[in-house]
């Protein structure tokens, strides 16, 4: 195919991102309000803008695609943004929050709406550049040395796994003549023509490239460090918007694979990462004492559940993998918002700091209870029917293919949770049960939007549990593949 | 009236209201009046209860009383799949006589309760949240809801041992709930699979749905030919069958929670940290959470699978028996000696389930009523003492007959029954139990005659330490560690005589009057019975 023609293709596929062009407008109005005084003037300005031009106006001009065809994902994005927006709008110290602060952000939104639309693997890449490149200056944003150290781990790891998708990418196009995850008959045609090493290779070095997009082992060592350095509220944007992005995408690579021959070969790949993803990251979430260290390792372990469904993509393992995939995203906006919270209002950064806290705010206690009861996956949770569900593809899986692995799978998974558990109690364990050594300094500003935030998440995520229905619906009413 | 759904409610509820009232002592008074009202409605319920339930092949709706039934989500999987939960809640004897123990023993706890000072508003509200789910798990039927209220009463326990709790709090209430989640992570397996194979008639020709509904469980042809569960899949693992592994994982998660040995390492820990009120529930009623989903899960839904690993079952059932006497013999502190006293006797229940006759099923159930309410009592006196001098050595403590005659009396009483004595509940009921497992040796041949000969050498056991006990610490020359402690050692107030004496009563009662118990668990056992004998 003429490069020539492929470029016009993708202009047409370009017409769909209306959104983007939004999104891009948003970029454009933010920096140059920083040229105006109407910081000064109107000190929310810029959080109001970001919501307008990145959360309702995409929604906006594509309202249809929330709920039907293909980009069912993007309401994440858009809630995302309205969660980050509101919790910038919230702050007090706005200091550090300049446009460049919200166009940064907007580039990793903007990134992460091409990722999750296309099917193209060089547009992908644009979208994954547009995610990291402004997520390493994020990472500094701090502009400290442990902060520029992370920054930098962050920036290398990106540059080499880039550097190895496109890699895989150049040996895809070799194998099958497409840049496109288009007809999958055609790509399994091709693909079955190649020979398994072959296709190893190739899947191999495009899934490690999307692994470090979704902070999956072996390419996950950059996040405990941005997790821990970013400011929080962007880390609560890392550990949604870029793994929701590389998932779905990765999704749409697995549909592809699992229909050639070479698939048994290459399911060891995903198993691996899958495996070694939740034991490395609940192994190493136990010897943490920083709350967003520790919440960076369990976001891991939660990214190798979530490829436990890919092992065995069936019709009704795909839609257990989205229905964790919402959750996760729900309860991970909602930790990230919390550990900002406690953060700010009672400079918390270590587990040790929760000391005695649950009875200086028992609401917001109570709240965050919840959520990790939830990130552990016990009832009356939503995560506990995510995880139930993701345990019943395994099954499924163990049932339908006869093989052993998946029964291996099942009793590792049921073993991490116990393990998981242990770690996600150490914070209401020092919230409820530790008296507070000193009294801290507490920040006397009122947290109504955040608490009112915390409030609707953890809300819907108790009402997943109790009424499953209504998320699954959603789900299972999307055709989100093609 | 729905009056399960009343019992099961009124805590919640409560506990949100609770939790919007200002703390203060009063709150105490509120709980025990919320499981006061509870008694009321279950004697109301006891009156319409009837003990003459006819006994069929296999489980129906008319096996249960009280029924109420209610969707609650149909939860699509894929195309053709549908996981249908449903609001089922129902009794039959065995889990009537238990939601029965449950709200006296929650009354006594209340009661005892009054002594908690520290953050008494959390305190109420996890205990009424606890109290919702003990009742809920007893009554459900749909193990979706079934495992919905065993696992929410991890949480309440959590932080009840945890805040409220001895020195070590923190270690023991953790190791609590690793222990026992992991039991039902092994549950919620067995679950899985259930829900997976089964293929249930929804009524509307052809179509089939997913079912956790107990009692369509409990029927071979409601299971998809194809499911691991089926009773006739001929695959296999280890050479057991996926049916018998069922079994074996729903056996070792309810054995944590019973506990069986060798996981019974929790329970010792978990007493001796929490606070008298908790510690009462954990040996009245936590641990018959575990008898019980054995009996519901494991032999309900597998009976023929759990009788061809009697063999096992009761072996892990004469361990536990001996090795918690011999522990209980070793131990110092008193409230070690009463866990492990527990691991004892809960070995009962596994000893009578697996000789699968109809004096050892109704042993088991009989046992786990008794000890639900000589183990508390016991505690209840170890709490007496610790409060007058915040120790519980053994050792510390000689000759206190001569100044805590009533103490004394409720002591002798509660280790008289432990160690089986007639004329007390323990003594009818690990009577049964033995029959039981003898006739199975001369019946059903599921149990060889040395178990039995076994599990009788350990009553000799208990009866040594609980005499021991009670020489050592009540009579001879009165002395204690310190000279402080005569002074504070002063007899029983009448709120602690209200609570020893009831449940010495009790205990009397169905020692002496078993047909009152053995009436209300017939019908079910038979029924039971019924299917373990096919």
């Amino acid at each position: 195919m003429e490069l020539k023609n492929l470029l016009e293709n993708q202009i047409v596929l370009l017409k769909d991102f209306l959104p983007v062009g939004v999104m891009a407008l948003g970029l454009v109005v933010l920096l140059m309000s920083e040229l105006t005084a109407l910081k000064t003037r109107y000190p929310n300005a810029f959080a109001w803008i970001f919501i307008v031009f990145f959360s309702v106006g995409p929604l906006f001009v594509e309202p249809l695609s929330v709920l039907e065809a293909k980009g069912s994902f993007n309401i994440l994005l858009s809630l995302s943004a309205l969660v980050f927006g509101l919790q910038n709008w919230s702050l007090t110290d706005k200091s550090r929050q300049n446009s460049e602060y919200y166009a940064l952000v907007g580039s990793i939104f903007i990134g992460a709406y091409v990722l999750l639309n296309t099917s193209h693997f060089l547009v992908a890449i644009i979208g994954l550049e547009l995610m990291s490149i402004p997520a390493y200056l994020l990472t500094c944003w701090n502009t400290k040395k442990s902060s520029y150290e992370a920054g930098l781990k962050y920036f290398i790891y990106g540059g080499f796994s880039t550097a190895v998708l496109l890699y895989g990418v150049s040996w895809w196009y070799g194998a099958t003549g497409f840049l496109e995850l288009g007809s999958i008959e055609v790509l399994v045609v091709a693909l079955n023509q190649s020979s398994t090493p072959f296709v190893l290779m190739t899947a191999g070095c495009i899934v490690i490239g999307l692994a470090y997009k979704i902070a999956a082992f072996p390419m996950h060592f950059w996040s405990p460090d941005a997790y821990q350095e970013a400011p929080t509220p962007v880390v609560g944007l890392f550990a949604v918007v870029p793994k929701i992005a590389g998932f779905v995408f990765l999704e749409k690579l697995t549909l592809v694979l699992m229909g050639t021959t070479h698939w048994q070969s290459v399911q060891k790949i995903y198993l691996l990462l899958a495996v070694l993803s939740l034991l490395l990251g609940n192994l190493a979430a136990l010897k943490q004492n920083k709350a967003k260290r520790m919440m960076a390792y369990s976001s891991i372990a939660h990214t190798g559940f979530m490829l436990f469904p890919l092992l065995h993509a069936s019709e009704s393992n795909l839609s257990y993998f989205h229905f964790y995939l919402v959750l996760y995203a729900f309860m991970n906006m909602a930790l990230f918002l919390f550990l900002d919270y406690y953060e700010r209002k009672f400079d918390v950064s270590s587990l040790v700091d929760f000391k005695g806290l649950g009875s200086k705010s028992v609401f917001m206690g109570v709240l965050l209870l919840i959520l990790l009861i939830s990130l552990t996956g016990l009832p009356p949770t939503g995560g506990f029917i995510a995880k139930l569900l993701i345990f019943t593809g395994m099954y499924e899986g163990l049932v339908q293919s006869g093989d052993l692995i998946f029964l291996f799978i099942l009793i590792l998974a049921g073993i991490n949770t116990v393990i998981a558990l242990f770690y996600y109690l150490k914070i209401p364990y020092f919230m409820f049960m530790k008296k507070e050594a000193v009294v801290k300094k507490i920040n006397p500003k009122s947290f109504l939007v955040v608490n009112f935030l915390g409030f609707i998440l953890v809300f819907l995520i108790t009402v997943s549990f109790f009424m499953p229905t209504w998320l699954m619906g959603i789900i299972n009413n999307v055709n989100f593949v093609q | 009236m729905n009056w399960l759904t009343i019992l099961i409610f009124l805590p919640i509820l409560s506990a949100l209201v609770v939790g919007l009232l200002p703390t203060g002592a009063y709150l105490k008074k509120i709980n025990i009046a919320v499981a006061g009202l509870q008694l009321v409605v279950f004697s109301w319920m006891a009156i319409g209860f009837s003990t003459d339930v006819p006994t069929s092949s296999e489980y129906s709706e008319a096996s249960f009383q009280f029924v109420e039934r209610a969707n609650w989500f149909e939860l699509g999987l894929g195309a053709n799949n549908s996981l249908d939960v449903d609001y089922f809640v129902a009794v039959d004897g065995i889990s009537f006589s238990l939601i029965g123990l449950s709200i006296v023993i929650l009354i006594i706890a209340a009661v005892s309760s009054l002594s908690i000072q520290k953050n008494i508003k959390g305190y109420v509200v996890l205990f009424l949240l606890l109290n919702g789910a003990i009742i809920g798990c007893f009554a459900a039927l749909d193990l979706f809801l079934f495992y919905l209220f065993f696992e929410f009463m991890l949480l309440p326990m959590y932080f009840l041992i945890g805040i409220w709790g001895g020195p070590r709090r923190e270690y023991a209430s953790i190791k609590f709930f690793l222990y026992t989640l992991l039991g039902s992570i092994l549950i919620l397996i067995v679950l899985i699979a259930l829900y997976s194979s089964s293929y249930v008639p929804t009524g509307v020709e052809g179509v089939y749905s997913h079912s956790l509904n107990l009692i369509d469980l409990s029927k071979a042809a409601n299971y998809h030919v194809e499911g691991l569960l089926h009773a006739e899949q001929s695959g296999t693992l280890l050479g057991l069958t996926w049916r018998h592994w069922a079994f074996v994982l729903v056996f070792i998660g309810f054995g944590i929670k019973l506990p069986m040995f060798p996981f019974h390492t929790w329970l010792p820990d978990a007493h001796v940290e929490a606070p008298t009120p908790i510690s009462v529930i954990l040996a009245g009623i936590l641990l018959k959470v575990g008898g019980y989903g054995l009996i519901r899960m494991g032999y309900m839904l597998f009976p023929s699978e759990a009788n061809d690993l009697a063999w096992w079952v009761a072996l892990m059932g004469v361990i536990s028996i001996i090795y918690g006497g011999l522990n209980a013999l070793g131990s110092n502190d008193l409230k070690k000696l009463i866990a492990y006293s527990s691991v004892g006797h809960m070995g009962f229940v596994l000893l009578g389930l697996a000789s699968a006759t109809s004096e050892g099923v109704l042993g088991a159930t009989y046992q786990m009523i008794s000890h639900g309410l000589i183990s508390p009592m016991l505690f209840l006196v170890s709490g007496v003492l610790y409060d007058r001098t915040h120790n519980r050595e053994i050792n510390n403590y000689s000759g206190l007959a001569s100044k805590m005659k009533l103490l004394t009396v409720a002591a002798v009483v509660a280790f008289f029954a432990s160690l089986g004595l007639p004329m007390f509940s323990g003594f009818v009921a690990e009577l049964l139990t033995l029959l039981g497992s003898f006739k199975s040796g001369a019946t059903n041949g599921l149990l060889p005659h040395w178990m039995p000969v076994v599990a009788t050498f350990g009553i000799v056991i208990s009866a040594a330490y609980a005499l021991w006990t009670i020489q050592r610490m009540f009579f001879g020359p009165f002395s204690v560690k310190e000279q402080s402690w005569s002074d504070q050692l002063y007899d029983l107030t009448s709120r602690e005589k209200f609570m020893l004496f009831s449940l010495a009563g009790l205990i009397l009662f169905l020692g002496v009057f078993p047909s009152f118990l053995i009436d209300m668990l017939d019908q079910s056992v038979a029924q039971l019975l019924i299917l373990m004998q096919n």
